[in-house]
């Protein structure tokens, strides 16, 4: 007969989502879905009549964990729109941040993750070394970006300013710092996702998580346009990719590419650019730890390039044709993030939209769930580090002023 | 690690400026801001003003341990309290619910268990400067305060000024 089996919320990954999963009697999912219900909050449309400057500033506000991925991609597109080209050393310094955006978010991932893979003895010791490691990726972030949540000098036209000759010192010796880590990270977590095995002891099935759609990625570490021809994606929306009982539940479009579903992320990255084959939802995790060293040799490498004394800011004006949708571009933590951008010849948006990259994973953790048992789910959801959107806080008492509460405006 | 984590104290504007009048705390951290120049109490090296947004469990409080020098925090933000539009209230760590938390992820870390923590395990003094709301618009959009919160923002400022000179 089979049954569904709901589970809501999913835990441990950012944002509000469901899994929707038709079972048979032995509990193999049959049909999967993976359900963002957070409610659409339509930028796209708000930021139509706003001048260019505001995009990254509102896009910084999509979410509470990627300001800064979000921020690149939308600078990218308006760059592009308007014919404009960042300095060298501006392009540098963007790529700097974007990497520690992603040095910072990979290690949190694993925090998250840690209760199933970490074990209890060494569980400590563990989340000491990611807090290091989301110490000094945050430090870049602020040092480079002005400040460390909503990093002003990220602007259109490459960035607002360069750093200090001391400033690159003191990211470098840090970076360093951060190599040895991120190998001690590595030494550690690869071999627990090769074992597949979880801190009660549980062996994760070899294949789960396999699928066999397309890969996505651009660049990486940075982001490249010119690598993705955009023509190719097409949006699809809920209703015309679910049944329509769950198709009413899901808030996010389904790109394709192609005429294909894709995965973006570390291991999408590391298949394009490393060679790597390794299928299933244990070898996005392992792809995630390995990059950590990727990503602080490319951090590294470009503090040796910079010039401190370089321009960082284009002076080009900001104004495009009203016609040319410009694409940005940026392999985000969670993978292949686009902004599109259309100006005026006054400075205004005039149409935008963004594919951002869990909205890609989204229909591929669907299906990748599928053929395996029901329970092992979560651990394919996680393994994508999905990002489904922000949630506001507030605290809440009662009319009689005294019992207190949390609100979360889903 | 980051500036602002080695600042002795921490003011904090919380909450989207895209929803109405959740950004009330970005408007009072933007008045401080702008009046640096004006307060020397302000213009410190060890005072730290962060636009905070939706990113404060996540980047800054989650980061503070042993090593953190932070002696203050004092927190802005816009809450719902059924009192009137505009009206201030400080809040203690003793006046945060006790959450059980039923699950946690980057954008939901339980803020009042975060700060009850920090407060009890490093003796961090938290005061949080909480502002009644008229119009929380999530998930629409409004980049306007209501009139009444607006009203209140210098009213803010001055209960910020009066923490940081006791």
């Amino acid at each position: 007969m089979g049954k569904v089996v709901e589970i809501h919320p999913t835990t441990r990954h950012e944002g509000h989502a469901k899994l929707v999963l038709k079972v048979d009697d032995e509990g193999i999912v049959e049909k999967g879905y993976y359900l963002s219900v957070t409610p659409v909050r339509g930028f796209e449309k708000f930021l139509v009549g706003k001048p260019a400057e505001f995009a990254p500033i509102a896009v910084m506000r999509f979410c509470g964990v990627c300001p800064v991925a979000h921020a690149i991609s939308s600078v990218e597109a308006i760059e592009d729109a308007c014919n404009i080209t960042p300095p060298k050393d501006g392009l540098l310094l963007r790529e700097l941040i974007g990497i520690a955006n992603k040095m910072h978010s990979h290690p949190l991932h694993q925090f998250l993750i840690s209760p199933d893979f970490v074990p209890e003895k060494d569980r400590v010791e563990f989340i000491k070394r990611v807090q290091k490691m989301r110490k000094i990726a945050q430090y870049i972030v602020d040092v480079v970006g002005g400040e460390g949540i909503h990093p002003p000098n990220i602007r259109i036209g490459g960035m607002a300013k360069n750093i200090t000759e001391s400033a690159k010192t003191k990211i470098y010796y840090k970076c360093k710092e951060y190599e040895k880590l991120a190998k001690e990270q590595i030494e550690y977590l690869v071999p627990i996702f090769e074992s597949r095995t979880l801190t009660n002891g549980t062996e994760l099935p070899e294949k789960l998580g396999y699928h066999d759609f397309g890969y996505i990625a651009t660049h990486p570490t940075y982001g490249d346009r010119t690598a993705i021809d955009q023509s190719k994606v097409v949006e699809y929306t809920p209703f015309e990719f679910y049944e329509k009982d769950v198709a009413l539940q899901a808030s996010t479009t389904i790109p394709t590419y192609n005429g294909r579903l894709a995965e973006v992320g570390p291991r999408a990255r590391f298949r394009k650019f490393f060679d790597f084959k390794e299928k299933g939802a244990m070898a996005i995790n392992i792809a995630r730890a390995y990059e950590l060293e990727v990503l602080v040799k490319r951090a590294m490498e470009i503090l040796d390039e910079l010039n401190v004394n370089g321009k960082t800011l284009s002076d080009e004006p900001i104004i495009g044709d009203g016609e040319k949708a410009g694409l940005g571009v940026h392999e985000a933590a969670r993978g292949h993030n686009t902004h599109q951008a259309a100006i005026d010849k006054r400075g205004n948006i005039v149409y935008y939209n963004a594919i951002v990259a869990t909205t890609w994973n989204i229909p591929v953790i669907s299906k990748a769930i599928e053929g395996s048992h029901y329970k092992f789910a979560e651990y394919v959801v996680r393994a994508y580090d999905p990002c489904i959107s922000c949630a506001t806080h507030m605290i809440v008492k009662d009319y009689d002023g005294r019992v207190v509460d949390e609100k979360i405006l889903k | 690690m980051p500036e602002y984590l080695n600042k002795e104290i921490l003011i904090l504007g919380c909450g989207n400026v895209l929803f109405g009048d959740d950004g009330f705390g970005y408007a009072v951290v933007n008045k401080l801001n702008a009046l640096k120049e004006k307060i020397p109490a302000l213009n410190s090296n060890k005072i730290g003003i962060i636009d905070a947004g939706t990113g404060a469990s996540h980047y800054i409080l989650s980061l503070i341990d042993e090593d953190t020098p932070i002696k203050k925090i004092i927190i802005i933000d816009a809450i719902d309290f059924g009192l009137k539009p505009g009206e201030l209230i400080k809040l203690y760590p003793n006046d945060l619910p006790k959450i059980k938390k039923y699950y946690i992820d980057a954008h939901d870390m339980p803020l009042a268990g975060l700060i009850k923590e920090i407060n009890e395990k490093y003796g961090i003094e938290v005061v949080v400067i909480g502002c009644q709301s008229k119009n929380m618009t999530a998930p629409d959009i409004c980049l306007e305060l209501s009139e009444e919160v607006k009203n209140a923002v210098d009213r803010a400022v001055e209960m910020v000024l009066d923490e940081l000179l006791k």
